[in-house]
């Protein structure tokens, strides 16, 4: 995918226009926050485990060198092969020469936000290395060229008579396949390939620095798969995904399904540690883990925005945002959509290129009510904005708006006999009490799609003088 | 990049030395309250039915392999596949099924459970008898015993010495909801799941 | 007892009704009100746009114009929550005006809540009878002000019927400059809202905020749909002049 975070106005409403998207994600995001809700509620105390693993998580990143140097020994000794790379170049690299010496032909892959994010299954593809998506989602996008939406549910701005359409041309399934059917279909193809792959590509959703351990949330079973057959497994991270210790996890696999699809425990969890043992009758022979950073030490070098890794990734401000409900996840222009997405991307890009992302909200506050880890996402949404205008990146004529304004606001008198001439001028623009059409710069912009009441004629401050000796 | 260098990076960025201390971790200010210890079994099942999974309760090792025998009549499977284990064993022995020549081609899986945990309804599978029986075939059977149950995954995992290479919390039926979020069973791993467990 | 009504910049120039039907609430309430003739914004334009210097200026002019009253009173939750929640974190770091900002923080209060809390009337003699009243909860009412019951007690007291809409918590999408600098995904939130509020089949839409009804107002004029907008203070000042 194309990085298009600069143009996320022109994305955006384009996504408004785009009928199927419209209805595909009414569904989804629908399904999705009352899903939640309900799951929430039936546990007592969501609250306190919020602020728990709120807390676990801000002191690991915090402590993140540490973690990270117990993690890796863990690793090493458990065998584990253990590869560092600063940025997307250097991990694929690693990657495809791994590929490559081990004489990969086939990889399956697992879903996996930071592959998508490094274009890792292109890097494959160009060595000859043929990568299969194995998430149903994932899949789905992979025969059609197309890239997620969103972080959990990758193919949700597709509707299922999109998908039935795409399995139809590409597959050969019938032409009104039902969803089993077209689960069915996609289970032959990609068991095929489970069977055949060498190597086995999954992400990690947490990483025990105590034990070593790779945990992995899933509903379908690839993941098991993934990590099951080949007789490689790789497991590409971020290095923000440290958990201290294995007492921690049941609290975070308590929280982090319920945000995310509602569920109370998603159906499968694997702990991988280390490869097969030597009395297992089955698994991957050799384990590596590639560690990337690919700009997240930039967001740890910055106090206000570290809050910000320790994100677990369920989706949930995306699915409450009402700004991701109506242009969907394709229009932030790059893999992290929605609140978390306006906050990380600014940070792993640059401002420069992403600053219309942390404007693309009301500033609601809808997403830091459920981040299931407290990170106070209006907060450093307001943080960017602050910056971008310190950076002089915002608008010219909004900067002098703005200074302007707040002139006339220190000025009570300067304020009175401005605003007076604007209602007064408003009322020239008046029909049927309402504004009719404007070349004004906001006035323009607010009509659009909405109309505007004209302004009484006189302010309350002017009737005031009346009103207060009318007691 | 080696090891070094990127943890130098990470520690830099913290403005940490590697001689700094490390504040202990936060303690765990809450256990997970949905779960009824007065009744693990019937709580179990509960949260098992509700995901979709199948639960028989019955009162020995001989009922319990009637029990698989019922089940594989009914779905006409013809290939097996077991676990590695004892309990396992004693309870195919009993039956004498076929065991698939070729894994990938078992039409059921029968495999025992590490542990179960009560307030999600899960198994815990472990690799010491083989991932392939609960994962590769369409059904999977496991058979346990009630003295397996725990509350919550934090008493499953409380006191391990050393976890196994890949410990996998199992809930349910495979599934997936990425078509439109309409949930559909069975896609990768078993969409028919049934636990028996000797009382 | 005294007590200061903050009337909010966009009453005061656009919609002056709601200020004279909070003057004439709360003296009806027994409340002697003034209203600070200094009074401008609030400043969270400019803080939502991210000029935090601009805010500053404007939230000492604030702070200091109110400084020596009891209470203020405003008939918004969004301004409200500008003075309560972001001032004070604005100030964090600077001691001395963070004190002050703590304090006007705490004196000041939304409309319906001052009633409920302060003067602690259920029943203010409004008759809204048989009236289908829809209520917004608009975000920062909601979220940075936790006011949810306040305006649906008085409403109920009255004996309104309040239907709820199955998205009365999510955001109209005004969100001040947000409207104008993304018009496009700003009135699709209007819309989705009006949806919402036709599905109740409710006579009245009102909540606690003003900018968000002259939004909803705004995108169901242009869409046709006619149902009555009301701000909740008004739509009370109304029942007490229906009496009993
Ligand atoms: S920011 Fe919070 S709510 Fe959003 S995806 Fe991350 S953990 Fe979930």
């Amino acid at each position: 995918m194309e990085i298009s975070t600069h143009d996320f106005k022109n994305n955006a409403k384009k996504a408004l226009k785009d009928k199927n998207l419209q209805i595909a994600m009414k569904r989804a995001t629908k399904t999705f926050v009352a899903k939640r809700e309900k799951a929430i509620s039936s546990l007592d105390n969501f609250e306190e485990l919020r602020s728990y693993c709120g807390a676990v998580k801000a002191h690991t990143i915090e402590h993140l060198d540490y973690y990270l140097e117990e993690f890796i020994s863990n690793l090493e000794n458990l065998g584990v092969n253990v590869h560092f790379a600063a940025d997307g170049e250097e991990a694929n690299k690693i990657v495809t020469q791994l590929a490559l010496e081990k004489n990969v032909k086939t990889v399956v892959k697992a879903k996996s936000m930071v592959t998508e994010e490094i274009l890792l299954n292109d890097a494959l593809e160009a060595v000859g290395v043929e990568a299969l998506e194995t998430d149903l989602g994932e899949y789905i996008l992979q025969l059609d060229g197309d890239f997620p939406s969103h972080i959990i549910g990758p193919a949700m701005h597709k509707t299922k008579e999109q998908i039935t359409k795409l399995f139809h041309e590409k597959l050969g399934s019938k032409e009104d396949a039902s969803i089993i059917e077209l689960t069915a279909v996609a289970r032959k193809v990609l068991r095929k390939g489970f069977l055949k792959a060498d190597m086995g590509i999954s992400g990690a959703n947490f990483a025990v620095a105590e034990t070593g351990s790779i945990v992995l949330v899933e509903n379908e079973g690839n993941i098991r798969l993934t990590t099951s057959l080949p007789k490689i497994h790789l497991t590409v991270m971020g290095l923000e995904k440290i958990i201290p210790r294995l007492k921690d996890l049941p609290a975070f696999l308590t929280i982090l399904p319920r945000s995310a699809t509602g569920q109370k425990a998603s159906s499968y969890v694997s702990l991988i540690t280390g490869p097969k043992k030597e009395t297992d009758p089955d698994g991957p022979e050799e384990q590596h883990v590639l560690i990337i950073d690919n700009g997240r030490s930039n967001i740890l070098a910055d106090p206000k925005l570290r809050d910000a890794l320790r994100c677990i990734r369920c989706g949930a401000c995306l699915n409450i945002c009402p700004v991701y409900q109506n242009v969907g996840g394709h229009a932030y222009g790059w893999v992290y959509p929605g609140p978390i997405g306006s906050v990380l991307d600014p940070g792993l890009l640059g401002l420069d290129s992403t600053h219309q992302l942390p404007q693309a909200c009301s500033l609601c506050g809808a997403c830091g009510e459920v981040c299931p880890v407290k990170i106070p996402l209006p907060e450093l949404l307001l943080e960017h904005r602050q910056r971008a205008v310190k950076q002089g990146l915002s608008a010219k004529a909004e900067k002098i708006g703005i200074g302007a304004f707040a002139f006339m606001a220190t000025h009570p008198k300067l304020w009175n006999s401005a605003t007076k001439i604007g209602r007064l001028g408003s009322q020239f623009l008046s029909r049927e009490g309402h504004i009719k059409g404007s070349k004004i710069p906001v006035m323009k912009e607010w009509l659009k799609e909405r109309d505007f009441k004209t302004p009484a004629q006189k302010s309350f401050r002017e009737q005031w003088r009346n009103l207060k000796d009318e007691k | 990049m080696n090891k070094a260098d990127f943890l130098d990076k990470v520690r830099s960025s913290l403005h940490r030395k590697a001689s700094d201390i490390v504040a202990p971790a936060p303690n765990l200010l809450a256990t997970i309250k949905d779960f009824k210890p007065s009744s693990l079994v019937k709580q179990f099942q509960e949260e098992y039915e509700a995901v979709g999974g199948n639960f028989h309760l019955v009162k020995s090792k001989k009922e319990a392999s009637e029990k698989v025998l019922e089940i594989i009549k009914d779905s006409k499977a013809k290939s097996f596949v077991f676990s590695n284990d004892k309990l396992i064993k004693s309870i195919v022995a009993k039956i004498a099924i076929p065991e698939a020549k070729i894994i990938s081609d078992a039409d059921i899986g029968i495999s025992s459970a590490y542990c179960l945990i009560a307030n999600t309804g899960t198994l815990v599978l472990e690799s010491s008898v083989g991932r392939l029986a609960s994962l590769l075939p369409a059904s999977h059977i496991a058979v346990v015993k009630d003295e397996q149950l725990v509350p919550t995954m934090a008493e499953a995992i409380e006191g391990l010495d050393s976890l196994p290479s890949a410990w996998v919390q199992a809930t349910g039926p495979s599934r997936t909801a990425d078509i439109e979020l309409t949930l559909t069973i069975g896609v990768h791993a078993p969409g028919v799941v049934d636990v028996i467990m000797i009382k | 007892m005294r007590v200061a009504l903050f009337v909010t910049c966009l009453a005061d120039q656009l919609f002056p009704s709601l200020g004279v039907a909070s003057v004439k609430l709360l003296r009806h309430l027994g409340v002697d009100i003034e209203f600070p003739e200094g009074q401008t914004c609030c400043g969270q334009p400019a803080y939502n746009a991210g000029y935090l210097a601009e805010t500053k200026e404007i939230a000492e002019h604030h702070i200091g114009l109110f400084k020596d009253y009891d209470y203020v009173v405003l008939p918004s939750g969004s301004c409200g929550a500008m003075v309560k929640t972001h001032y004070p974190e604005m100030f964090r770091e600077s001691a001395k005006i963070y004190g002050k900002s703590k304090d006007l923080a705490n004196r000041t209060y939304e409309l319906t809540s001052f009633i409920t809390e302060v003067l602690d009337k259920k029943d203010i003699g409004a008759n809204l009878k048989d009236k289908r009243v829809s209520y917004h909860d608009s975000c920062h009412a909601l979220r940075y002000m936790n006011i949810k019951e306040s305006p649906r007690i008085l409403l109920r007291a009255a004996g309104a019927k309040i239907i709820e809409a199955n998205n009365s918590e999510v955001c109209c999408g005004f969100g001040g400059l947000f409207s104008v600098k993304m018009p496009e995904i700003s009135a699709a939130m209007a819309r989705a809202k009006t949806e919402g509020v036709l599905e109740t089949k409710a006579d009245i839409l009102t909540s606690v905020d003003g900018a968000c009804l002259m939004n909803i107002a705004g995108s169901m004029r242009r869409e046709n749909v006619n149902i009555e907008v009301k701000h909740v203070v008004e739509l009370l000042w109304e029942g007490v002049q229906n009496g009993n």
